[in-house]
């Protein structure tokens, strides 16, 4: 099942979206899903042009395409467990957070707190991703604990904080603190060009 | 006029000698009065624990450091959110929430009257703010002195009646109300890289000994007549062997006080350890407790650790420094100019860890081994020892030796050699429980004459109905229910209005902040003492007309005036 979720140029707004039902399990049960804005609650079909090709029993079966002007849609594949999603364009922060399992892949740039404290599946993104890729929340103690986070561009400050379990590979450069208080960690950094942070 | 009745009650009032009695309370206007009319709403407490609204005698719940314990965990912040509902704030937090999670969780437990455990008098409009957006409870604040260069030179010269001045006219500044020592001497000691480690170490440049600090400071306590005593947090917390230092400094108190204890000394579990460094540590509290029970003048207080993460905050700020250079996470100290100072650091107590799983004993062995109840009262140093939501697991656990046990052997196998808990066979009774979570608290703080910790007639209608009957819940074997019960009240009634019932807050309710203006003659008025004008002006980064608490920070004001020998 390939899902198509394309962002209505008339959704645009100042105000971020947060999407966090924006994940493959939740479209097995169809599309009639709700996400947020400021204080708003909208349906999904407000937002987006929804097309829905062929159908799946199986969450591996459920592929989600994001097109759009979607950098400031928040929360997209927050705890999602398997799947794929897939984003054309740019995405907002915090997408593939607490991630388990599945696979994301984003062929803009990405936006802060990409794959935070995820413990599972794939994040690759294509374009630069910034501040806080694959880290911790601010103030915990203990950050991304498994999965892998491959990042083809630049990365930002406060790469893998607090990492703890995981692959991080970054192709560009990355910025200040990467790794800091990182537990478990074979390598890390493999010159400006590529940053590496493995367990 | 607004009247309740609350019938079929089970009422144990410790304050009044009623343990166990079925009766009825009448409310009218806020008070507990002898009857109602025939027009008075009625509540049915079919035969339920009944308690005076509980009152914690020490914790830390609002001002700069409790504040700066949140700033510093944003992570901490991720739990226990609700949502804004009705006449209710969101809420955020766990250790160090929101005031309003402290407010709505304190309710829903019956908790009606809370102190303030450490106010440093520079910063105190921030305590009185918070206070305000603590609507459920009254609130009231200990004031610290324990580094007060005004005091520590007036203690120099002997010159008691000078302390007591002092301390008069800072508490009627900054609307406190009581005197809090925190390791005397010891954070301004650390402001010249040191610290003092027991009661007779001397402060730098000062050179009066944390003893003679006590000693004066009981006796000013004792000239202003406040109604509760000096309330002390002993030197040298947290170190093994401290139990000698704490066994000498209570050994200082003489009795000076009919009506209460001379002393309050806090949170003393951080104070009962044996042992010469953190290999060999063990348990002193039956040295303790043992002193405790032979001395009426003195009253403690359990600082009980229970196990997972909490946010430990203190004026001592040397002992947070150490704690630091123990754990090397992220640690906060602070320096209140010619005053006090702080100290924060995040931490978790884990029952696989030996030196935890002590601490985790003594608390517990102080409450069972102090003979009087009235003696050893129930607190965590919220949340240095644990969030008070734990309160009621620590019931439990001083209710039944079975549950004690079953934790006892989840704990660091090595514990059983260093502490007597799993000796001890006794359990506390329901008005056992009922003394060390108000009527001890109310009476150790000086505050039953106002109305809190008993439901006399003219008493504050702060009521807390518990969803249990005590003729059919043995604690012994039934703690589950004991725990549960006390986690949640049936109905907890503040100033006669029902505010919160079966977990949930009703209302969005107005705190009244208690505090004392000790009345002195002109002679003893700092306020114009021209030494006291001179040095305040000189050292201090603010004007002293502009250092004095205003009105307009209290909800309700409670003032007590108190006539002085001065």
């Amino acid at each position: 099942m390939k899902v198509t979720l394309a962002m209505k140029p008339a959704a645009k707004s100042f105000i971020p979206i947060e999407a966090e039902s924006i994940v493959p399990k939740n479209f097995l049960a169809g599309t009639d899903l709700l996400v947020w804005r400021g204080n708003r609650e909208l349906r999904l079909d407000e937002v987006f042009s929804v097309s829905v090709e062929g159908d799946a029993d199986h969450l591996e079966d459920v592929e989600v395409v994001l097109s759009g002007d979607t950098f400031r849609l928040k929360r997209v594949g927050e705890y999602m467990d398997g799947g794929k999603i897939t984003v054309l364009g740019g995405i907002g922060m915090h997408c593939g957070n607490f991630m388990s399992g599945g696979t994301i892949e984003v062929h803009g740039n990405a936006d802060g707190w990409l794959g935070r404290e995820m413990a599972g599946g794939t994040i690759l993104c294509r374009g630069d991703a910034a501040d806080y890729c694959a880290s911790g929340y601010r103030g915990g103690r203990k950050g991304m604990t498994g999965g892998t986070v491959e990042v083809f561009g630049r990365a930002g400050d406060f790469l893998a904080e607090s990492i703890a379990g995981g692959t991080v590979t970054v192709h560009g450069d990355a910025g200040d603190m990467a790794g800091r208080r990182c537990t478990a960690v074979r390598s890390l950094f493999t010159g400006t060009a590529a940053a590496r942070v493995r367990t | 006029m607004n009247e309740l009745l609350i019938k079929n009650a089970c009422v144990i009032d410790p304050l009044r000698g009623i343990n166990a009695e079925t009766m009825d309370i009448a409310i009218r206007d806020g008070r507990i009065v002898e009857e109602v009319s025939g027009a008075a709403e009625v509540i049915d407490a079919h035969g339920m624990l009944t308690l005076p609204g509980g009152v914690d005698s020490h914790t830390h719940i609002c001002g700069t450091k409790v504040n700066f314990g949140r700033y510093m965990s944003p992570e901490d912040m991720r739990a226990g959110r609700t949502p804004r509902r009705g006449p209710l704030h969101a809420t955020s937090g766990y250790s160090v929430p929101t005031t309003y999670g402290n407010s709505y969780r304190y309710s829903v437990m019956g908790y009606t009257t809370l102190l303030e455990g450490a106010m440093a008098p520079l910063e105190a409009r921030h305590t009185h703010e918070e206070f305000l957006y603590t609507p459920l409870q009254d609130t009231m604040a200990n004031v610290l002195f324990d580094g007060n260069w005004g005091i520590m030179e007036a203690i120099r010269d002997g010159d008691t009646k000078r302390v007591a001045a002092i301390i008069a006219w800072t508490l009627r500044a900054v609307k406190g109300f009581a005197i809090k020592l925190t390791n005397p001497g010891g954070t301004e000691a650390w402001q010249w890289g040191k610290n003092v480690s027991c009661i007779r170490d001397p402060v730098p440049y000062f050179e009066v000994t944390p003893a003679e600090i006590i000693r004066s400071m009981v006796e000013a306590n004792e000239l202003l007549h406040l109604p509760h005593s000096v309330h002390l947090h002993c030197n040298n917390l947290g170190t093994p062997g401290n139990y000698t230092c704490t066994l000498g400094s209570l050994g200082l108190i003489p009795d000076l006080n009919k009506k209460r204890q001379t002393l309050y000394a806090t949170h003393v579990q951080f104070h009962a350890y044996g042992g010469s460094d953190w290999r060999d540590i063990s348990s002193k509290s039956e040295p303790i407790a043992n002193f405790v029970s032979m001395r009426p003048q003195i009253v403690m207080d359990m600082g009980q650790v229970m196990f997972g993460r909490t946010t430990t905050m203190t004026a001592d700020g040397p002992m947070e420094f150490n704690l630091y250079r123990l754990h090397h996470e992220k640690w906060s100290n602070h320096d209140v100019e010619l005053e006090t100072g702080s100290g924060i650091i995040p931490v978790i107590y884990r029952r696989k860890n030996l030196v935890n799983s002590i601490m985790w004993a003594i608390g517990l062995e102080l409450a069972l081994l102090t003979k009087s109840p009235w003696q050893c009262l129930l607190t965590t140093d919220n949340p240095n020892g644990a969030p008070f939501v734990r309160y009621p697991e620590i019931i439990g656990l001083l209710m039944s030796k079975k549950y004690r046990d079953a934790e006892f052997a989840t704990l660091h196998p090595d514990t059983a050699s260093r502490v007597p808990l799993p000796a001890i066979e006794r359990e506390l009774d329901w008005y056992e429980i009922a003394v060390m979570t108000r009527a001890g608290q109310a009476k150790a703080l000086g505050i039953q004459e106002f109305g809190k910790g008993h439901l006399g007639p003219g008493a504050d209608a702060d009521v807390a109905i518990y969803p249990l009957r005590i003729d059919e819940v043995d604690p012994s074997t039934d703690y589950h229910k004991v725990v549960d019960a006390f986690s949640q009240t049936e109905y907890t009634i503040k100033r006669g209005r029902v505010v919160a019932r079966r977990g949930e807050c009703l209302v969005d309710g107005s705190n009244a902040t208690f505090w004392v203006s000790p009345k002195v003659s002109e002679a003893y008025d700092m306020g114009k003492d021209p030494d006291f004008i001179e040095k305040f002006d000189r050292y201090y980064t603010v004007r002293m007309r502009n250092y004095p608490v205003q009105d307009e920070y209290l909800n309700r004001n409670r003032c007590i005036e108190t006539e002085t020998e001065l």
